[in-house]
This record gives structure tokens, sequence and C-alpha cells, in this order.
């Protein structure tokens, strides 16, 4: 047939122009179901959110009982095993200098933070946990103004792992103590969520859903 | 034919594990269209068939400490139903680690190869032979003969044509040069879109003498002044990259990787198409002389040679491989070209097969791809694309009726 908005011959009786988007017939939609592009499932979050809360849950429990200098190194080293793949995740493709410098400056400044939590520490486990949601934080603010619309597959579960940020604040309660920091962090997580809610209702509600057919 | 265990990867090949990233797998995809629905079971046994016949291509990808290894891949023989994902990444763990994955969707067969395995030549025979036999198991009388077994069907070629005296000087500075760049909105997810035109190969080949030039020059000229038209700032100079079939210039029964590129740099203020075609006839010409062609081919070996590229690491290498890529945003080219030729099967294989088409993998450095071939009588001419715009397309199949081509489009609708 021929398209008669630009004139080129087309195979076959589709139901719109492959190069005009003409649309010639409005049933159409089989041959695109057909030929589905395949549901993209995002595991990557989950994973987040599952070392996330073991980090926290193994610092809480054996938090008190350990000589802290090693762990806490260790654990420093470790989760920035989690932090890299996600960001090579995310981050992938966005080939832009002003990016690779964010994410190196993350790093490096919650390597140094580590660092000098180890040497002059009190309270070595909630700084880690913290500054680890602070770092995903931060990056994700980055990558989520800097192209919304192709990057939101990745962060699809962040207002979920934002409500967990509530876990350490509650317990620092509980335990009759009071840490200004995962509070912070906790309200700015919930907060960016809200507006990243508010700003894209629909994709924000389809990666929800997404996210909880894993 | 016996494998040794460790069978190591030709020189080229080797290059593609490393770059096997989380983002892209080097794959090229053919899409075989046969006349009636096709039927699984003569498919998978006709690939079994196949795998016992090319016995270096039933392998898997092993990597050790040093370099990436191809092993012989006992598992059973997998097809699947294709998911309408063109040049997606192949699922190795659902594939039973094969490097070719197949698959079928009505009367469609899909061919996905991992580059490291062989090139699109080597890839051609493969299929052949497999169509040949699927032929056979629907009850069609079919002469095999042109499919016989060769001596050095998996010797590393690049090897043995090496020229250690080439003078390098220069190689990467002009392979490395900036060229214009397509831009787009990308993807969100995996595979790509297609785009593809189908004309008589006749008519399409009247018009390119008119020219006084190749069928594949003359269908690059075009895509190369329609790219420079929407996306030239008169500054950057527009490329055109052309793998070369090296089985042409240097004889090898070899089906493994056995090819070069012949990068085409146009000035940035091409106008007309008989100076575009004159332009990057001689630049192609250039290319193919044969101490260029050596230089190439050495170039193509260095890494596989190079001391550290020996004995550093695997997954250091890789990391430092995938790092290098990421850290340079500018693309060496602006678009590739690949040609797969003329496709001829044994007669009667025409009432089998109806159309073969041939697609080439994208990536964000050169986001728009052009593949052309054609089979009983018939060019398609297509382009693939890792980004929303379609303006090239357009662009290119409106100039070609311009000329007098007016080619039968079809899509796979792919929009975002
Ligand atoms: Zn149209």
């Amino acid at each position: 047939m021929i398209c008669k908005n630009c004139g080129c011959k087309i195979k076959g009786e589709p139901h719109r122009c492959p190069l005009c988007d003409f649309v010639f017939s409005e049933e159409s939609d089989k041959s695109k179901k057909k030929k589905g592009l395949g549901f993209y499932k995002n595991p990557f979050t989950l994973i987040y959110i599952l070392a996330d809360l073991a980090l926290f849950l193994i610092l809480y429990f054996i938090g008190d009982k350990l000589d802290w200098d090693k762990p806490v190194l260790i654990a420093c080293l470790v989760s920035l095993i989690p932090i890299y793949l996600i960001i090579r995740h995310v981050l992938l493709g966005m080939r832009n200098q002003a990016s690779k410098l964010t994410i190196l400056s993350i790093l490096v400044s919650l390597f140094l933070v580590t660092i000098l939590e180890i040497t002059g520490y009190t309270s070595g486990y909630y700084y880690i946990y913290t500054s680890f949601h602070a770092s995903i934080f931060i990056l994700t603010i980055v990558v989520v103004f800097c192209n919304f619309k192709v990057y939101y597959p990745y962060i699809s579960g962040f207002p979920v792992q934002s409500l967990l940020s509530w876990i350490p604040f509650a317990i620092c309660i509980a335990r009759g103590q009071m840490y200004g920091y995962p509070l912070a962090v906790a309200l700015a997580e919930n907060l960016f969520s809200i507006i990243m809610i508010c700003c894209f209702p629909k994709e924000m509600l389809n990666q929800l859903k997404r996210f909880f057919a894993v | 034919m016996r494998l040794s265990k460790w069978t190591i990867t030709d020189n080229s090949g080797m290059l593609y594990p490393l770059i096997l990233t989380l983002s892209t797998q080097s794959n090229f995809e053919f899409c075989v269209t046969l006349q009636e629905a096709v039927n699984p079971l003569y498919l998978l046994s006709a690939l079994e068939k196949t795998y016992e016949r090319f016995a270096f291509t039933k392998v898997e990808l092993q990597n050790n400490l040093f370099r990436s290894c191809l092993v012989e891949n006992n598992h059973r023989v997998v097809i699947h139903q294709n998911s309408g994902k063109l040049l997606g990444r192949i699922n190795f763990a659902k594939n039973n680690n094969y490097l070719i994955e197949v698959s079928y969707i009505d009367n469609e067969i899909h061919f996905k190869f991992f580059h490291s395995i062989a090139d699109g030549n080597g890839a051609m025979v493969f299929i052949k032979y497999l169509l040949i036999e699927y032929a056979k198991l629907t009850g069609s009388q079919i002469d095999n003969d042109n499919v016989t077994v060769k001596n050095g069907e998996n010797e590393n070629a690049y090897q043995r044509y090496l020229d250690k005296n080439v003078e390098a000087k220069g190689l990467i500075s002009s392979a490395k040069s900036a060229s214009l760049q397509v831009k787009g909105k990308y993807f969100m997810h995996d595979g790509l879109a297609y785009i593809s035109g189908e004309i008589d190969l006749k008519k399409a080949l009247e018009v390119s003498h008119k020219y006084n030039c190749s069928l594949t020059v003359f269908i690059g000229a075009v895509a190369m002044l329609t790219v420079n038209e929407l996306y030239g700032n008169g500054k950057k100079s527009p490329s055109l990259f052309i793998p070369v079939n090296l089985r042409k210039f240097f004889p090898s029964n070899t089906l493994l990787n056995f090819v070069s590129s012949a990068k085409c740099i146009l000035p940035p203020d091409v106008k007309d198409l008989e100076n575009t075609i004159e332009l990057l006839s001689s630049a192609l010409n250039n290319e193919l002389k044969e101490e260029n062609l050596k230089k190439a081919l050495y170039l193509a070996s260095t890494v596989a040679n190079n001391p550290f590229t020996k004995f550093c690491p695997f997954f250091l290498k890789r990391e430092l491989i995938t790092f290098g890529r990421e850290l340079v945003t500018t693309g060496t080219q602006t678009m590739i070209l690949s040609n797969i030729g003329n496709v001829i099967l044994p007669d009667g294989m025409d009432k089998v097969v109806k159309n073969i088409n041939f697609f080439l993998n994208c990536n964000r450095r050169t986001p728009v791809n052009l593949s052309m071939g054609s089979y009983n009588g018939i060019l398609s001419v297509c382009f693939t694309r890792h980004i929303v715009e379609k303006k090239i397309e357009k662009a290119f199949f409106e100039k070609m009726r311009d000329l007098g081509l007016d080619f039968e489009i079809h899509s796979n609708y792919r929009e975002h």
C-alpha cells in the first residue's frame, strides 16, 4: 500500500506509516502486541534494598559487641561495592564528564568520611548506614534531574526504600538516643519521593507496580 | 573435527568479550522469512545438525584469569520463541551458554550471533547450511554439495597473514579523529528499532551504474549526504565505517572473524550526490589498497599480541577497557554500513525461503547504522537505530524516491 501522507510504498497492511506515523486505521495495535518489547524487570533496586537492610541488621545486632576498627573498615569497603554497581547501572551510558565527576566525588567523599569516622568515631554503624543512604540519595537527585525520562526505570524502588529510612530513626528513638543525621536523611528522602511522585505521577506509579511485580 | 579443550579465540574475536559490558553485547542478527510458518521441531533438529557440522561453533565462552576462551559446549541445543526484541542481549544462561541464539515466530527465524564466534560471512555459511537441512526435513529435494567441509574453517587468519614489518606509525591517530555524530533521545530499554526498504536489485544496480559506482558506495553516499544535511554543522566531517571482508584479499576458508574496516572520511562541506559518490569512492579505494589492509590487519592483531593484554588479569582488562570506552565521549565514526552482498542459496530453496534480512547492532556512539544485502533479486536496505528520532530514515527514503528508487518500507514500530 501507499501512504497518503508521505507517499512512501509500505509492505503489507500495517495500521500506520513507519516513516511519517500517519495512522491508517484505528483498531490497530495488534502488530505491536504480537511483537511486544518484552517486559522489563529491574532487580537492582530490590538487591539494593536487601543489601541495605542486611547491612543495617548486621551492624545493629553485633555492633555493640565488636571491636570496631576492623569491622567498620570492612563494612565501609563492602558497602562501596553495591554503590559502585548501582552507579554503573544507573549511569550507564550517561557519558558526560559532569556525571562522572559527580560519581567520583561521591565515592571519594564517602570514603574519606568513613576513614575519618574510623579514627574518631562515636557511633560507627549509624554513620555508615546513613552515609550509604545519603550518597545514594545525592546520586539519585543528580540522575533524576539530569534526565528523568530515561532513568526512572532504574530508581523505581526509591519511594519504597525511602520509607525504610525511617527504621534507623525509630531505632534511635527506641534506644533513647537522638541522632540528627538519620532524621535528616529520612526526611530528605521522603520529601524527594513525594516531589518525584507529584512531578511524574504516571511514570512513578507504573514503576512502583513493576517493582512489586518482580 | 575434534576440539582441544581450550580453543583460543582469534585475535579480533577476543576483543568482544572484553567490551561485553552491562549495556552492550557485540551481536548481529539475521532474520530469515520462510514461505510457510516455521516448524520448531524441524528447526531444532536442523540446528543440531548444523552444530555437528560446524563443531567449532558448538562452544561456550569461559573467562579464565588472563583471557577469554571458547570451550566445547555439551549442553542441550535450544531454540526459543522470538520476543520481538531486535538485537537485545543474548541471555547466555537461557541459551544453555550457546553463543548463537536461534528463535522463531510465525514464518520468521531469527539468528543472533555473538561476534566472538563469527563475522557476517561465517554466519551466512552457518545459516545457509541450517536452511538447507531445514528444507530437507520439510521434504524438498535440495543439493547440499556447495557446503562441503573445507580445510582451515576455524583457522586464525589474522595470525597467518600478519606482517610484523608494517609501518604502524599514524595508525592510532587516524583511527581516533572525531567525526560528525548523530544525536537523539536513546531508547529506555534493551533492543533496537529498524526501518527497512526493499527494492528490485536490478533497478538499484541500474541507478548506481548511472553514477558509475558500486551499490555499497551509492547507498553509503546517499546516507552520508542525508546525515550531513540533518546533523552537519560544517565543521565535523561525516565518516562512514565499512567492514571489509578480508577473505577477498587474503584467501582463507576461515569462518571465524576475518574482517577489517575501511573508515571513509568525507569533508564537512559535501553538497551534491555526484561529489559525495566521487569522494567516498576514492576514500574506499584508498582504504582497500594492500598496504592499508595490512596495516588494518596489524592493528587488529596488536591487541592480542601486546604483552600487557596477554598477562593482565581478565577482569582488570575488562574494567580498564570499559572505563576507557566510557571516558571517550566523541565517536570515531558517524555510521557503519555493512553489506553482506548477494546471498545465493541452491536451486529450489526459493520455495522455502522468502527473504533474508541482516541487522547491524548500534551503540550510543553510533546510534544509527545501515546494513544491506540481497536475496533472490531483492535488495534490502535496513536502518537499525538506538534513538527515538527517525529523521535520517525518512529523509533517506525520500531521497531514494527522488532518484527513482521507490523502496517498499517495513518496520518493527519500536518508538521508545
Ligand atoms: Zn507516511
